[in-house]
């Protein structure tokens, strides 16, 4: 009867040797993972003077502030082992903003709760329970409550929306129904919000929306018919942003393509989407818009490696509305 | 056993045939060599060194085993070879582009690239034991090649020059198994028939059920890959590695059925181009 022979023994005891050698100098060359850089939303204060944002040390955020005049940024949170301090949002008065404290299970969000910090009391306090995901929260515009989407027990199909009151810290479900999600939502005074509605995944079919809480109405902004986004599927409409005095609507859309990659920019409009104007020129991606609150400037978002490599570098630029003209926003971090 | 019996099984030892056809050859080469030995031995030797002699001239035992599995499997053992060790090489290559474009190693996936170039130079090293079982043979290549597959969403994550030049070679790898996959199943259902046309018809039979697999597979690489990359290691992933393993199980049987009926055992895969090539030129074509 034929064996395996003494060669494929040797073969195979060499292949496990080779394995042996690469896992282990392979662990000891392995050197801190993720993305180290600027985060994804920061927020600016009603007098436009201060910006809070996230800053990513290989996948965990802290949140740093910075005076938009200059100088150094100031370390305000930094997370425990494990979690991620992301999208801050400032309360109306400027006294204090909340974010989302995420849990990171091997670099992947588990949970995110909503967290408020006082600046005057120096620390910050759970608004929702740790075993929800929570997307977004808002102020209302009086700054008593906070409004926030999340994904019950952390389960996508349970899609709901709430608010927590801050003094008494009662919350409740908002009955608002929606075809699947909706996200960038910001809320206005009486009781009326505006957001991305999000249609089915796949359906390719979201609408910016203006909805009434208490009748439930919903009135989209249908963009002017002249206007064709270069994204296949129609318009991006990413992170949309509603002007301090609610007339007009900035957005992120593919503007135009090089190659096969799409070049993302900012688009503004009227509130009922006509006079769609682009309003940055980056070859690469621009997202996530802010109006600024005294001025006719927008403050974005900028991966300047956006289709060129497959790590992102994020910027904060400024973009006037009046001249069109780009200025990056420098941001020096303490050592 | 005696020296001659020995010689001629180190020769069949370097061939793939089944046991049928090995005893045949076996038979003929030992009549062959008794024969040079007898004509030694009435040349005046003793029939130690009339073996001795009988041996050297029919030639060395692996040189004979090479050029015989050459001649009736050709290039069968070299393309498993090539498969099995440029497998461990992306292996390699693949493992040192990890840290240095993500930091840290993938060891897992390493684990795993090994373990299919090792058992696939392992089958090339041992063909006269292994060779015969085409089926497992194809099955273990094609799982080669569909985890390589596979690998290409690991690829297209590393900066682009790597990504082109790693696409590419994934690309000739996969070319390669399905080559050898489609030969292998031809050599085995050509075993009752030399008449030209069916042979024909077999070698186009296998390639109509090889590509309507690939396709199938390739499908369900898709969705195994995006229920990984969405919601992770579910038991959803059960239904698409399910389909690779029916389709593995019904392509036995349809290598048997080739090689008995090979124009009613491509009916099953033309069909599947058909709705695949349907299903994929519908969006194009309505728009």
């Amino acid at each position: 009867m034929k064996r395996i022979n003494k060669k494929s023994l040797w073969f195979v005891g060499g292949v496990i040797l080779v394995y042996i050698l690469l896992a282990s100098t392979g662990q000891m060359a392995a050197g801190p993972t993720g993305y180290s850089g600027l985060g994804f939303s920061p927020t600016l204060s009603d007098d436009d003077q201060t910006l809070i944002f996230p800053y990513t040390k290989h996948e965990q955020s802290s949140l740093y502030m910075k005076a938009m005049d200059g100088g150094e940024a100031e370390l305000l949170l930094e997370p425990e082992e494990g979690y991620s301090y992301e999208e801050p949002v400032f309360a109306p008065n400027g006294t204090s903003f909340t974010f989302l404290k995420k849990e990171l299970v091997e670099d992947v969000q588990e949970t995110a709760r909503v967290q408020l910090m006082v600046f005057e009391n120096g620390s910050a306090r759970a608004l929702t329970g740790a075993q929800h995901t929570v997307l977004e929260a808002d102020f209302s515009p009086d700054g008593e409550w906070i409004y926030y989407t999340m994904y019950r027990d952390g389960i996508v199909k349970q899609f709901e929306f709430h608010k927590v009151n801050l003094a008494t810290g009662k919350g409740e479900r908002i009955d608002h129904e929606v075809d699947f999600s909706f996200g960038s939502f910001e809320v206005l005074s009486g009781q009326k919000i505006f957001y991305k509605n999000n249609s089915e995944p796949f359906a390719f079919d979201d609408q910016l929306m203006f909805a009434d809480l208490e009748t439930n109405e919903q009135t989209p902004v249908v963009l002017e018919d002249s206007y064709e986004s270069e994204a296949e599927h129609g318009p991006a409409l990413s992170q949309p942003a509603l002007s301090p005095d609610q007339e007009r609507i900035a957005f992120s859309d593919v503007g135009s393509m090089n190659n096969s990659t799409y070049l993302y920019n900012i688009f503004v409009m009227n509130r009922d989407g006509s006079d769609v104007e682009q309003v940055t020129d980056v070859s690469d991606f621009a997202g996530d818009p802010t109006f600024f609150h005294k001025s006719n400037r927008i403050l974005f978002t900028r991966d300047s490696q956006f289709g060129k490599s497959r790590e992102q570098d994020l910027e904060y630029w400024i973009v006037d509305l009046e001249t069109e003209n780009m200025e990056k926003v420098y941001i020096d971090m303490p050592d | 056993m005696n020296r001659l019996e020995k010689h001629v099984d180190k020769i069949l030892n370097q061939v793939q045939s089944d046991p049928a056809e090995r005893e045949e050859m076996k038979e003929e080469f030992l009549a062959h060599l008794s024969a040079l030995k007898q004509q030694h031995e009435e040349d005046g030797h003793s029939p130690k060194n009339a073996e001795k002699k009988a041996i050297e001239e029919f030639g060395d035992a692996g040189l004979v085993g090479n050029g015989l599995q050459e001649t009736m499997y050709p290039y069968q053992r070299g393309l498993l070879y090539v498969i099995g060790l440029a497998s461990i090489a992306l292996g390699i290559f693949m493992h040192f582009l990890f840290l240095n474009t993500f930091n840290e190693p993938s060891l897992g996936w390493l684990a795993i690239q090994f373990a299919f170039g090792t058992l696939v130079t392992l089958v090339a090293m041992n063909i006269s034991l292994l060779g015969r079982f085409y089926w497992s043979v194809n099955a273990l290549v094609f799982l080669t090649g569909g985890w390589i597959g596979i690998s290409y969403f690991a690829v297209i994550q590393f900066p682009e020059p790597q990504t082109y030049i790693f696409s590419t070679y994934l690309a000739i790898l996969i070319l390669t198994c399905l080559v050898f996959i489609i030969r292998n199943s031809y050599y085995h259902t050509i075993e009752e028939t030399s008449d030209r046309k069916t042979r024909r018809l077999k070698k186009v039979s296998n390639v109509v059920n090889l590509l309507a697999g690939v396709m199938i597979c390739g499908t369900a690489i898709f969705f195994i890959y995006g229920f990984m990359a969405m919601i992770g290691l579910n038991w959803l992933v059960l239904i698409p590695v399910g389909v690779v393993v029916i389709w593995l199980l019904f392509y036995k049987y349809q290598m048997k059925w080739t090689a008995r009926k090979p124009v009613a055992a491509m009916i099953p895969g033309l069909i599947v181009i058909v709705l695949f090539t349907a299903i994929t030129l519908t969006p194009w074509l309505l728009q």
